[in-house]
């Protein structure tokens, strides 16, 4: 089963490190990661997607808990939260393919950022799933790169949110 | 006050009320060195043979007293000859503090002249630790090392402190520091359902492990025991809290527990664990453990709450405040019948009664010449096994022993640690010919400081606990495990400055302990058969039902 956690952690050095041996310890392999400053500058925040059975991502959650460097940790799912993940593709075209793969970054919601004769960049924001459906939508044409931002994520409502509560 | 680093490191150390460090010297602690010079009146260290040796005496020390251990190493291969004795002490939740130099932060980064990044390296096998890279947060890091290492979940802390932040100065605040943790602590309605299901329960048993000595709730289990008439079964780690001459103290439960300890617990209908993890050793096997009973599980330790064992309910917080609300509001409770079911276990035993010149014998023949007070260490082995086994445990705190890691050369800077921890009383270290060929340069550290140690070499000439396996699993094809060294124990006990004496019978035993003077070490070499066995024993992932007895 997939799942995300969102975690505040201190500033510290290697923190990322202690973050993510919780999940390679397990055996569990990291899909997508991202990680920003917040608007403390003492505090970081990281999400992380993931695949595990149930028991595994409890013993997850609450071994990140239990790091000293981590102050809040949160589970999302699509009920409490909305996730983005923001990715860059560079493909090459030729005089006819161009204009149909403009139509279609288009239809995704994309935007143009860099094009030549042979070659157009955009990007686009979607769920994580949506974006990998894309690139592979794309994938009939040559990819020349693709850069994909790690997940993130942020809680609905005012209820239940992932913030430091000093 | 300004203050260079090294000596705001003693002056926390202070702080913290320790007055006992152990560690070995070198060039990138020179400056910490330096001030525990001139601060020996304050600071007693103890350089002892080998940094494994100072790591483990750190972690007796720490056992012994409750208190916070700490040991000091310098850079590189100092740093690196820590990493057994921190995972040591991580696996077993010891308080310890491990100070390690480094190279001036100018050189990190750079392969520079012994430089490891132990904090990298060790990242797995501690509670926390920092490199203090800014002489400005060098207080409040210690400060949060001890408080990271002693509270909760107790365990290692590790702070590596480049040499150039040893000597650069700044104003000492002696300032207080807090963890921005939440605590965890049971709220009302879940005591409610806890006290129901004890009530409901007909055959309560109560199984202990280190958390209980960790959190000092050894009177608060003693007192549930009994108010509801349940007995008691420990893992290794939690024996000692509880008398053993108790009469529902039913000693080891697990791999090489006491059948009535295994049997008592596999027929109860409630298990009330505390401060226990549910390890494969102490277990068996998960899956039929909660064949018959539902669990209590009450631990510091929210992760390990369902971790092994799936349980009816878990109280997650101190375990001595949560067993003196369930003490206060449970009623007392006799159940006779099943007491005596669990007398009915008690009568059968692996154990033989007889005067031969057995490890049973031997270990109660030891355990009548010691006080209530005497603490004890281990290596790993069969002669473990059989130390826990047969010793008459009375005070707590009193066994140094290597459960979570499984040690071998664990026991000598132990014993050496939990003798400082006891004013240098008589302490008495059980090891065997494997382990003690691991450590035994540590003979020098006891002779120096002429400590009490009383060393019970049980040699079997064999890694005895691994040829037990290769007996029972792999058709007796022994490799490697037949040592027959020609080393003569008593012989290097002399040569290191100690007394040796080398015995063959219960009688010599005897004579040898009643002339035991406190004045140093003494090693007595106990001649025993390689074919001994640790008895009785569940295989690895068996159960009850598979116990092998004799
Ligand atoms: C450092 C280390 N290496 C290897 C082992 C594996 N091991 C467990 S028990 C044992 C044999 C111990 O022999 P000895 O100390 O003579 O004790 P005995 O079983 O004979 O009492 C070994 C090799 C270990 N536990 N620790
Ligand atoms: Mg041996």
């Amino acid at each position: 089963m997939k799942f995300t956690i969102g975690v505040i952690v201190s500033n510290s050095f290697g923190v990322l490190n202690r973050v993510t041996a919780v999940y390679s310890k397990r055996g569990c392999n990291i899909d997508s990661l991202s990680v920003g400053e917040t608007e403390n500058q003492e505090y970081s925040r990281i999400t992380i997607l993931s695949e595990a059975d149930d028991y595994l991502i409890k013993q997850i959650f609450k071994q990140l808990e239990k790091l000293h460097d981590v102050r809040e940790a949160f589970l999302f799912d699509d009920k409490n939260s909305f996730s983005r993940e923001h990715v860059f593709i560079k493909l090459s075209v030729n005089s006819k393919s161009k204009s149909k793969i403009i139509v279609k970054v288009n239809d995704f919601g994309g935007k143009i950022i860099d094009f030549g004769n042979d070659f157009v960049s955009f990007e686009i924001s979607n769920t994580h799933d949506k974006i990998s459906e894309i690139i592979n939508k794309f994938k009939k044409h040559e990819i020349l790169e693709v850069s994909r931002s790690g997940l993130t994520a942020i809680s609905y409502g005012t209820e239940n949110m992932l913030r430091v509560e000093d | 006050m300004l203050l260079n680093g090294a000596q705001i490191l003693i002056e926390v150390l202070a702080k913290q009320g320790v007055n006992t460090v152990f560690g070995y010297p070198g060039g990138a602690v020179l400056n910490i060195y330096d001030e525990l010079y001139k601060s020996s009146d304050r600071i007693k260290h103890v350089i002892t043979a080998h940094e494994q040796g100072a790591v483990h005496a750190a972690d007796g020390y720490a056992r012994a007293s409750g208190k916070t251990g700490v040991v000091i190493a310098t850079s590189g291969p100092g740093a690196t000859n820590l990493i057994t004795g921190i995972a040591n002490a991580y696996l077993d939740s010891v308080p310890m503090v491990a100070i390690t130099g480094n190279v001036p932060t100018s050189m990190l980064g750079k392969d520079s002249f012994q430089e490891v990044d132990i904090v990298d390296i060790t990242q797995s096998i501690v509670k926390h630790n920092f490199i203090v890279r800014d002489i400005k947060k060098l207080e409040k890091t210690l400060n949060e090392a001890f408080l990271i290492a002693s509270s909760g979940r107790k365990g290692p802390v590790l702070v590596d402190i480049p040499k150039n932040i040893q000597a650069e100065v700044c104003e000492y605040l002696n300032q207080e520091v807090t963890l921005k943790k939440n605590k965890k602590k049971p709220v009302k309605n879940d005591f409610k359902r806890a006290i129901e299901i004890i009530k409901q329960s007909k055959k309560p048993y109560i199984y202990c492990g280190g958390g209980i000595i960790a959190g000092n709730a050894e009177k608060e289990v003693f007192e549930l025991s009994k108010k509801i008439s349940a007995p008691i079964g420990f893992s290794m780690m939690g024996l000692s809290a509880v008398p053993s001459d108790y009469e529902l103290n039913l000693g080891m439960c697990g791999m090489h527990g006491r059948y009535v300890a295994s049997k008592a617990q596999s027929e109860a209908d409630l298990v009330i664990a505390v401060g226990v993890r549910f390890s494969d050793r102490a277990t068996g096997n998960t899956e039929k453990y909660r064949e018959k009973c539902q669990v209590i599980h009450i631990d510091i330790d929210e992760t390990e709450i369902d971790k092994n064992v799936k349980t009816k309910m878990g109280l997650c917080g101190d375990v001595k405040q949560i067993l003196s609300e369930i003490i206060d509001k449970v009623p007392n409770f006799i159940n006779p019948d099943w007491i005596d079911e669990v007398k009915e276990y008690k009568k059968i035993s692996a154990y033989q009664e007889d005067n031969n010149f057995n490890p049973k014998n031997i270990i109660e023949t030891v355990s009548n010449y010691m006080n209530d007070d005497t603490v004890v260490a281990t290596d790993v082995g069969q002669h473990q096994m059989w130390t826990v086994q047969h010793y008459k445990f009375k005070n707590t705190r009193t066994l140094l022993t290597s459960g979570g890691l499984g040690t071998m050369g664990y026991g000598f800077g132990a014993a050496i640690g939990g003798c400082f921890a006891n004013n240098k009383r008589k302490t008495v270290f059980f090891t065997s010919d494997g382990s003690f060929g691991m450590n035994l340069n540590e003979f020098a550290t006891a002779v120096t400081q002429k400590l009490p140690l009383v060393i019970v070499v049980l040699n079997n000439g064999v890694l005895g606990m691994v040829r037990q396996w290769q007996g029972m699993f792999y058709d007796k094809r022994f490799s490697e495990t037949t040592l027959e060294r020609k080393t003569d124990f008593p012989m290097l006990a002399k040569a290191f400055g100690a007394k040796g004496f080398k015995v063959e019978n219960l009688g010599e035993l005897n004579e040898v302990l009643k002339n035991l003077k406190d004045d140093g070490p003494c090693l007595i070499d106990c001649i025993i058969g390689k074919d001994e066995k640790v008895l009785p024993m569940i295989p690895p992932g068996g159960s009850i039902k598979d116990i092998v007895i004799k």
